[in-house]
């Protein structure tokens, strides 16, 4: 049987809630180490007795959503507020015990309780592995396994290519080296293992040094980039400003397509910033709606319009919104003096109420796009301009390209670890059979990250640098 | 000629064993031991169980197929013991994982000792004879003809026919047909195989110079002594009653290389005389020096090939030049300068089967009761050919007996790890076994082979009962001392500090269980012995089994688990007749690649090269369609 309990993400990303999926015999143990039925600041007075502890409270009702707390065991932070469901093998999907934690779905949070679930004794699930127990289990049918074959598949596809496009190619770029010099330091450690007689010196401590400098740095700074990233997550963050009763609040909804934000016509009204994440252009996006800004004298409008500038100075990007049937007016443009961002791009709202067509506005080659928040003409324009400004603005420097997600960190800190064991026992006892079965593992831990099978063509590299045989 | 015109000998065999090579013996061997009355076929009979190339037996990765043999009652490390001229441990200064034992051998003792266990073996004939033609009735072998066109019947055949297919010899521009040098070749066997569709293809091997040993000058040369306190090869054996002989090692020259390139047209090799695939990790001396040629010198080794015999074996000088070409380049080389060649070096080219035609059983997929062993599956090597001709020995016995066929997976045993690879992979070059093939190599040693397999041996009525009897005794032994080791706690103390601090260790700082200081570097079971020692005697071995297990702790329960995992996939069996075609969402090379090599499990089938994940789900949706789905046995 399968004895160890992996996790992972089951949403795909941007979605405004997401999954963490639990499956193995510790799937219970786990949720109870890092859920709360009680309210957070009550937790150090644990109030589980109202309703049973939460695995009791499954236990006489399994599969029932209970909403909870995910809290840090130990300093008792909170990192999201959750529903919870507990379904007990074999009737689950993967026939083991399955939690599912639905959780909010910015990658800061859902990514946060993945990691907790790991450092609690999950391991990071390999891509479809959940599908493959529930074949392994027996828990799946035909027409079952080919729909989710395929959406596994396709979302594999999807996600490869993208993650290739965004970052291009960088991973390999990173790893290739750092791959090769693994693959040579083993292929020597082999070579000496299986050709004694003709591979007779091999320099242990060199070899171990050689790890030091051309292996461990390599993937422990993609690792603490990574790191770095997942703490603050970097979610382009787009601000829509502008004077009041431009429409900012509408087109903001509009673009969401929900009704989220406080629209009404009299000036001032979205008094705070109202935030939202969504998909946006293909990216995974924060957009934030701005009170208007204006000279006033109220003290609680003034609030806003400060909070609003704040706002701007933090954003990755500004849409500076206007009345298209007032055109652009000076007040407009002093706001947009004030504004001083490097990235605005000027969506001309209203356009509904033009008999003709708006009159284009050069500023500075801003982007200039006529909309109607409330005929939706022009909003797929608006999306792809901001997206490829998003895009022209991801900086270029390679330090900052190459991030891996969570997976990909989880085989890099693996083979990090087996990398690392190659090294100590190369600098202590020198046992070469078991330095290479560190190497061995550290290295499938790589291929894992670029999907590669399990060839390591190892003997290739021996007869290719060796003089084999007598 | 029909069946029914052929003159019959009169008796039928369970199993019929064509050449009786190290792989051809351990077939007929096997299936004698299981009970079946077997008829070996030799082209020539005095060279039975030859050592035509190397007179040793063992080596990196080899002697762990030597000792797993050994452990399902085969003959070679016995022979080896009764015929060994020299003992080595190999790696020695390395872990006992990758630790293995060669023995140069007496060669014509070995082959008499060889011969003698099969002559007095009751379920055993002996023939001299060359098999020209296999006899197949409904896609199934009843018997083979031989070149005399006489007819042989029996229920299983292996073939095991080393270099003799087709085999021809180069020696620079001369090539002559030839099983061996001065043994006749096996053409039409091969031209019927082709005949019947097989798929074959040409490998190249090769043999060095056999000089005389009063015409080489040793005191120039750096002495190999044999190993002063051997340790026997068999399981229960005692070591060899023989003298025992050094080895010597020179280096090619200057001379010696620019002699090969300045006549690289004349190798047969080089000349574009030979089409067979050669191994690279066994090049010719043409190879060492054109592949590095920045590499000044390389080693030569001269092993004796016997008490009785004058001849030593070159090792490292093989090659295919031309006679007058031979006699300069090996008098090149200091210590040879008088050097008198007994026999010239030369390349062989002979038919071998893709493996791929191959079922995990190394019966063939066309023909039902055919099995392939050795140089013919295009392996190379006496261990490797023993190894196959015992598993195919068995699966022959097993298919007679009607039993459940005989398989090791990867991660019981090399001989797994080998016949996988076969039928898996298949082969671009003369497969040798290394460590490195496999991935459970902490797990699979030389020294703990019977207590991996004896079991199964049992099983198949393979095994000696008394030896099995003392493996389980020691398996008991080992069981109990391991358990001791783990809760005996040592305290600290002036005493055990002197002792460890001798050794280069540090003293205790707090009371530890006896494994945890047997873990530390440089602490052996001396240090049981002296401050915990068990109650009753401990035998050796099992101190040995426990040290190991005690300090590859980690890794062994680490590669315990991923065994267990790989196990998954094991047991999920795909039925022989499955039909990739329907399976949607495979690629139709990959139908193509299945469907010729008709994994027997989802694991195999995830070994064959270029299967990805989703193709692996794709053939397993269509098995949980099928309903056929065998999840559990075996």
């Amino acid at each position: 049987m399968l004895h160890d309990t992996i996790a992972a993400i089951a949403t795909p990303t941007g979605g405004g809630i997401g999954i963490v999926r639990i499956s193995g015999p510790q799937s219970s143990a786990i949720l109870r180490s890092v859920f709360s039925a009680s309210k957070p600041d009550s937790f150090k007075n644990p109030a589980h007795t109202a309703h049973g502890t939460p695995l009791e409270f499954w236990r006489k009702s399994p599969c029932r959503l209970r909403r909870g707390w995910i809290t840090e065991p130990g300093t008792h932070r909170i990192l999201d507020e959750v529903l919870a469901v507990f379904m007990p093998g074999p009737c689950s999907y993967t026939g083991e015990d399955v939690v599912e934690i639905q959780g909010h779905g910015g990658i800061s949070s859902l990514g946060s309780v993945l990691a907790l679930v790991i450092q609690m004794g999950a391991r990071l699930a390999q891509p479809g592995e959940f599908t493959r127990r529930a074949f392994l289990n027996g828990r799946m049918d035909l027409s079952q396994a080919e729909s989710v074959l395929e959406l596994v598949e396709s979302r594999e596809a999807t996600s490869a290519a993208q993650a290739l496009d965004r970052l291009g190619g960088s991973i390999k770029l990173h790893l290739g080296p750092v791959f090769s010099a693994a693959r040579d330091a083993l292929a020597e450690m082999e070579a000496f293992l299986d050709f004694g007689e003709d591979v007779q010196d091999m320099d242990i401590p060199r070899i171990a040094l050689r790890l030091r400098e051309n292996v461990l740095p390599q993937i422990r700074r993609l690792i603490l980039r990574s790191r770095k990233f997942a703490l603050s997550p970097k979610a382009p963050r787009i601000v829509v400003a502008g004077r009041p009763n431009v429409g900012k609040s509408s087109l903001v909804n509009a673009l969401l397509g929900e009704e989220r934000c406080i629209v009404h016509s009299s000036p001032g009204t979205t008094r705070d910033t109202v935030r939202a994440e969504c998909v946006f252009s293909g990216a995974h996006v924060e957009m934030e709606d701005t009170a208007g800004i204006r000279v006033t004298e109220d003290p609680v409008e003034q609030q806003g319009v400060s909070r609003a500038l704040a706002s701007i100075s933090r954003a990755d990007l500004v849409v500076f919104v206007y009345d298209a049937s007032t055109g652009l007016l000076p007040e407009d443009l002093e706001i947009l003096g004030q504004v001083e961002h490097p990235s605005v791009v000027l969506a001309a709202n209203k356009t509904d109420l033009l008999s003709g067509a708006p009159t284009p506005v050069s500023l500075s080659s801003r982007p200039w796009v006529p909309v109607s928040a409330k005929t939706r003409r022009g909003l797929d324009a608006l999306e792809s301009r901001v997206g490829e400004r998003l895009k022209a603005d991801i900086p270029s420097g390679e330090e900052e390209t190459c991030v891996v997600n969570l997976r990909q960190r989880g085989h890099l800190e693996a083979a990090l670890a087996f990398f690392e064991g190659a090294a100590i026992e190369g600098e202590g006892e020198g046992r070469v059979e078991l330095m290479a079965e560190d190497m061995r593992e550290g290295i499938r831990e790589l291929q894992k990250i670029f999907g590669e099978g399990t060839d390591m063509g190892i003997l290739d590299a021996i007869f290719g640098r060796f003089c084999i045989g007598k | 000629m029909k069946a029914q015109d052929m003159a019959f000998y009169p008796k039928q065999y369970d199993l019929i064993v064509a050449g009786a090579g190290h792989a051809g013996a351990e077939a007929a061997l096997a299936a004698a031991r299981m009970g079946c009355s077997v008829c070996v076929f030799a082209v020539n009979l005095e060279t039975l169980a030859a050592m035509p190339c190397s007179p040793s037996i063992g080596g990196t990765g080899k002697g762990q197929l030597v000792r797993e043999v050994d452990a399902l009652g085969g003959a070679m490390a016995k022979i080896s013991d009764l015929t060994a001229i020299q003992y080595r441990t190999l790696n020695t200064r390395k872990g006992p994982a990758v630790q293995s034992t060669r023995t140069q051998n007496d060669k014509n003792r070995y082959h008499l000792a060889m011969k003698q266990v099969m002559e007095r073996d009751a379920r055993i004939d002996l023939k001299q004879a060359i098999i020209e033609r296999l006899l197949i009735e409904d896609g199934r072998i009843t018997g083979v003809v031989d070149h005399t066109g006489y007819a042989w019947g029996a229920r299983a055949v292996v073939l095991a026919t080393g270099t003799f297919l087709s085999g021809l010899i180069h020696i620079g521009h001369t090539s002559m047909p030839a099983g061996r040098a001065g043994e006749f070749p096996a053409y039409a066997l091969a031209e019927q195989m082709k005949a019947l569709g097989f798929a074959m293809g040409r490998m190249k091997t090769g043999t060095p110079a056999r000089l005389h040993r009063a015409s080489i000058d040793f005191s120039v040369m750096e002495e190999e002594r044999p190993d002063p306190a051997p340790r026997p090869f068999s399981l229960g054996g005692t070591v060899s009653p023989l003298p025992q002989l050094s080895s010597h090692t020179a280096h090619t020259s200057a001379k010696t290389r620019q002699i090969i390139r300045e006549n690289l047209g004349l190798s047969a090799l080089y000349g574009g005389r030979i089409t067979g695939a050669p191994a690279r990790y066994c090049p010719s001396l043409e190879d060492k020096v054109v592949r590095f040629a920045d590499k000044e010198r390389h080693q030569v080794i001269l092993e004796p090939e016997g008490i009785d015999s004058e001849e030593i074996y070159a090792s490292g000088l093989g090659n295919s030049m031309p006679m007058e070409v031979q006699v300069a380049l090996v008098r090149s080389v200091p210590g040879l300068e008088q050097a008198e060649i007994m026999r010239p070096a030369y390349a062989i080219e002979y038919d071998y089967l893709n493996p791929l035609e191959l079922l995990p059983t190394l019966m063939t997929k066309r023909v039902e009761g055919l099995f392939t062993a050795g140089q013919i599956n295009g392996t190379s090597g006496y261990e490797e050919a023993a190894a196959q001709g015992l598993w195919a020995g068995v699966n022959a016995a097993c298919l007679v007996q009607k039993r459940p066929p005989f398989i090791l997976t990867r991660a019981e045993g090399y001989m797994g790890v080998m016949v996988d690879d076969l039928v898996t992979k298949g082969v671009t070059e003369p497969y040798r076994m290394f460590t490195s093939r496999a991935e459970y190599r902490l797990l699979l040693r030389e020294d703990n082979a019977d207590l991996r397999l004896m079991e199964k041996g049992r099983e198949y009525g393979l095994v000696d009962p008394d030896l099995y009897k003392a493996m389980a005794e020691r398996k008991r032994e080992i069981a109990d001392e391991l358990a001791r080791v783990n809760k005996t706690i040592v305290k600290p103390g002036p005493e055990t500090a002197a002792w460890l601090q001798e050794r280069g260790a540090a003293p205790l700082e707090e009371a530890a269980p006896l494994s945890r200081v047997l873990k530390r570097a440089g602490v052996d079971y001396g240090f049981a012995r002296r401050f915990a020692p068990a109650p009753g005697e401990i035998s050796p071995e099992a101190e040995r089994q426990v040290e190991i297990e005690v300090k590859y702790e980690g890794y062994i329960a680490r590669q315990l688990k991923e065994v267990e995992k790989a196990g998954e996939m094991e047991r999920i069996k795909i039925p022989p007749g499955f039909d990739y075609g329907t399976v949607p969402g495979l690629s139709n090379e990959l139908k193509a690649k299945f469907a010729r090599i008709r994994p027997v499990n989802l694991g195999q089938a995830g070994r064959v090269e270029g299967a990805s994940l989703a193709a692996l789900y794709a053939v397993l949706t269509a098995l949980r369609a099928g309903g056929g789905v065998g999840k559990d046995e075996g």
